[in-house]
């Protein structure tokens, strides 16, 4: 008896195993892989070039190239600045909507459908779209401030080193804002109304109620996505590409334009991918820092 | 059951039969060459029957030779036909921008076409053309439209402003003076009129726009021995300009060409720098202002003779392919004085070859083209070097730097001259 159990626990496991090669074969062929190839290519003097089919090892010389030109701590610094900017207003009026939204009024329903709109947009048009209304000579933001008497002269914000980061921002949070808020508001409608009933019957005020039952409640949610907004921020580049190319004055050139530009327009793979495991290397290590900050809370 | 099993059998035997009959039939045509030719014009609305005619022409009158066109955006061809060749799949022909036939060329992608269409070919093309195709004495492009970046103005906005519109400014300083008095002008929703427009967005296009500004002011990237020579007063003097023009407001700040374009077509610049085809984008969107275009060689600045870079479309032929006589002969059809006055047709830009002048209709003789017959002699040589793209990219940080960044020319042309060194030598 003893027998057929061991033996039928190990067809199991056969079994298992076989169901997961699939997916264990793709995952790693198609994530792993190119991203253990990335890595390899960072150390190597890899420029495009016909005939050449070996390349180089140059240990650190990319990223000590990188170093000395001061792009990379650049380009850190632009995208660490996008990301805090958009990850703190994105989480700010998400939360605000789904409070608002979760008072469940009948309206509700379309204007949440309104608010997914601009999510369920390509990132590409967003660009586009946001490039044209930021336009200095015929776009309608300086056209409503113009007649609202707000500003006396035309700005071209993203010609302009000191407004060009932020204008991309706006873009960037008017993209990805629905998707936080749609996290939030299904978290707030997880959360026990009996508990705000028995806060309300012991003299708990509305603020009170929300720092001690709506965010401890929500703490998972926001926990998830913050890191997904974080990560969405962190590699944002068609935005970035379409609106401003890194310009003016490099004010927006951040590793994902640092590394397309050098990959793909200089056809230096070697720096290109130097950039990406930085950028690999600086997102898997905030990751696990704001995992251990922020644990996960168990009811 | 029985039905099921026989409908599987045959179905396995058409599969089995289906590659064979397949190739039968490839076997059948293997005397006909196909080419491919990458191309982003093949995509472009205006130019893509254009392009259709030209292919169904070149095969009727070449049996054995197909053309098959494989379209990519322009900003996505360069690196397809790199990684393309790099993966031993290189288009037999590739149109090219001239900024990126440094990569093409020093990459060792492309063949020499000297060698490969012949003397009387060569010697048609104008020597100033020829000179900035040259690399390490080989020819490795042929150019297929050309221009300098020319300066389009609006006769309207002249007539209005008191100007007169059959003598536009032959130097940047009279440039300064006539964009004075169409700054002055509001359209009739009462919206600001730009004087004089040089882009300085953050792409390689606008940067040769920028060199082309520095040749014209006598300055450019290197000195007559070919050594990098940034760093001096020509170029001051051009930065300096471009910080002028922004300053009094005459040029919209980090405007693309696309952005010039535009405002343009809406009656809202009066004069702008830009390569002869862009008119095409001006033309589509407001197709009226067609008679009120006119249209300039580039100017000279503080005493120097007009300079530009030469802008154009090349036609490439790959090391790789197999197929380089053929790719040869329809490159031969596609510049042939009969093609090209089609071609001209459609897309206005200047022609290469003394051939093509001769035989072209409505050429010589056009009054938009006259003023810039002689564009050949504008043409300054630009190295052929790897980095010129971010070259290029520099020089529009550079524009950027006096102009929305406030930075003193003399200090932006010192530290561009420290970026650039690098990437030149």
């Amino acid at each position: 008896m003893n027998v057929i159990t061991n033996k039928s626990k190990l067809y199991d496991k056969l079994f298992g195993l076989a169901l997961l090669g699939p997916a264990v074969l793709i995952v790693g062929g198609f994530v792993f892989l190119p991203v253990f190839q990335s890595v390899l290519i960072s150390f190597q003097d890899f420029k495009l070039a016909r005939g050449t089919s070996s390349y180089p090892w140059i240990g650190l010389d990319n990223y000590k190239l990188l170093w000395e030109q001061g792009d990379l701590q650049h380009a850190f610094w632009i995208t660490f600045s996008f990301m805090l900017m958009v990850v703190i207003i994105i989480l700010v009026f998400s939360m605000i909507l789904s409070l608002f939204f979760n008072q469940g009024k009948s309206s509700d329903r379309t204007m949440r459908s309104l608010i997914l709109l601009s999510w369920g947009t390509p990132t590409v048009i967003v660009a586009l779209l946001w490039s044209w209304m930021f336009q200095a000579q015929y776009g309608i933001i300086n056209y409503v401030l113009l007649k609202l008497g707000l500003i006396s002269e035309s700005i071209s914000f993203l010609a302009h080193p000191d407004t060009a980061l932020g204008s991309v921002a706006v873009a960037a949070i008017w993209r990805q804002l629905p998707f936080m808020f749609l996290m939030l508001l299904s978290g707030l409608q997880g959360i026990p109304k009996e508990m705000y009933e028995a806060a309300r019957i012991d003299g708990v005020n509305s603020v009170q109620s929300f720092f001690y039952i709506t965010l401890p409640f929500l703490r998972n949610v926001i926990r998830a996505s913050v890191l997904i907004s974080i990560i969405t921020s962190f590699k944002q580049f068609p935005l970035f590409w379409v609106m401003t190319g890194g310009g003016p004055m490099r004010s927006t050139e951040t590793l994902a334009i640092l590394t397309y530009r050098n990959a793909f327009v200089n056809m230096n793979f070697g720096i290109g991918a130097a950039v990406a495991t930085s950028w690999l290397a600086a997102l898997v290590l905030f990751s696990i820092i704001y995992n251990r900050v922020f644990k996960e809370a168990s009811y | 059951m029985k039905l099921v099993k026989t409908v599987s059998i045959i179905l396995v035997l058409v599969l089995i039969a289906l590659p064979s009959i397949t190739a039968q039939g490839q076997k059948d045509d293997s005397d006909t060459i196909t080419l491919n030719f990458a191309s982003w014009s093949i995509l472009e609305k205006g130019t893509q029957g254009y392009f259709e005619e030209l292919k169904s022409d070149f095969e009727q009158e070449n049996p054995g030779i197909e053309i098959e066109y494989q379209g990519y955006p322009y900003g996505g061809l360069k690196t397809q036909a790199l990684i393309m060749a790099n993966a031993g799949e290189a288009p037999d022909i590739i149109q090219s921008a001239r900024s990126w036939y440094p990569s093409f060329v020093i990459g060792g992608y492309v063949t020499d076409m000297s060698k490969l269409m012949g003397d009387a070919y060569m010697d048609d093309i104008f020597p100033e053309i020829l000179a900035d195709m040259e690399y390490d004495g080989g020819i490795y492009g042929i150019p297929w439209k050309v221009c300098p970046f020319v300066m389009f103005y609006n006769k309207e906005l002249f007539r209005q402003a008191g100007l007169n519109p059959e003598q536009p400014p032959r130097t940047y300083e009279e440039a300064l003076e006539y964009a004075t008095e169409i700054s002055k002008l509001r359209d009739s929703d009462g919206n600001k009129v730009f004087g004089l427009g040089q882009t300085t967005g953050a792409v390689p296009v606008s940067g040769g726009s920028v060199l082309s500004m520095m040749f014209s002011f006598g300055g450019g990237l290197t000195d007559e021995n070919g050594n990098v020579d940034i760093d001096n007063a020509n170029n001051i003097a051009a930065f300096s300009f471009l910080a002028e023009l922004d300053e009094k407001g005459f040029n919209p700040e980090g405007a693309l060409l696309k952005d010039l374009r535009n405002l343009f077509a809406i009656g809202r610049l009066g004069m702008y720098f830009d390569q002869m085809w862009g008119m095409t984008g001006v033309y589509a969107i407001n197709p009226d202002i067609r008679p009120d275009v006119g249209m300039s060689n580039p100017l000279g600045g503080n005493g120097k003779a007009p300079g530009s870079t030469l802008e154009a479309h090349l036609l490439l032929v790959s090391e790789d392919s197999r197929h380089k006589e053929a790719a040869a002969k329809f490159i031969e059809f596609a510049t042939s004085p009969e093609q090209i006055s089609k071609y001209y047709q459609i897309t206005p830009f200047l022609l290469p070859r003394e051939s093509q002048v001769e035989v072209a209709e409505n050429y010589s003789d056009n009054p938009f083209i006259v003023p810039v017959l002689d564009y050949a002699e504008t043409i300054n040589e630009v190295k052929k070097d790897g980095d010129m793209e971010n070259v290029f990219i520099e020089l529009t940080n550079t524009a950027q730097e006096v102009t929305v960044g406030g930075v003193d020319p003399a200090k932006a042309v010192r530290d561009l001259e420290q970026r650039v060194r690098p990437l030149l030598e």
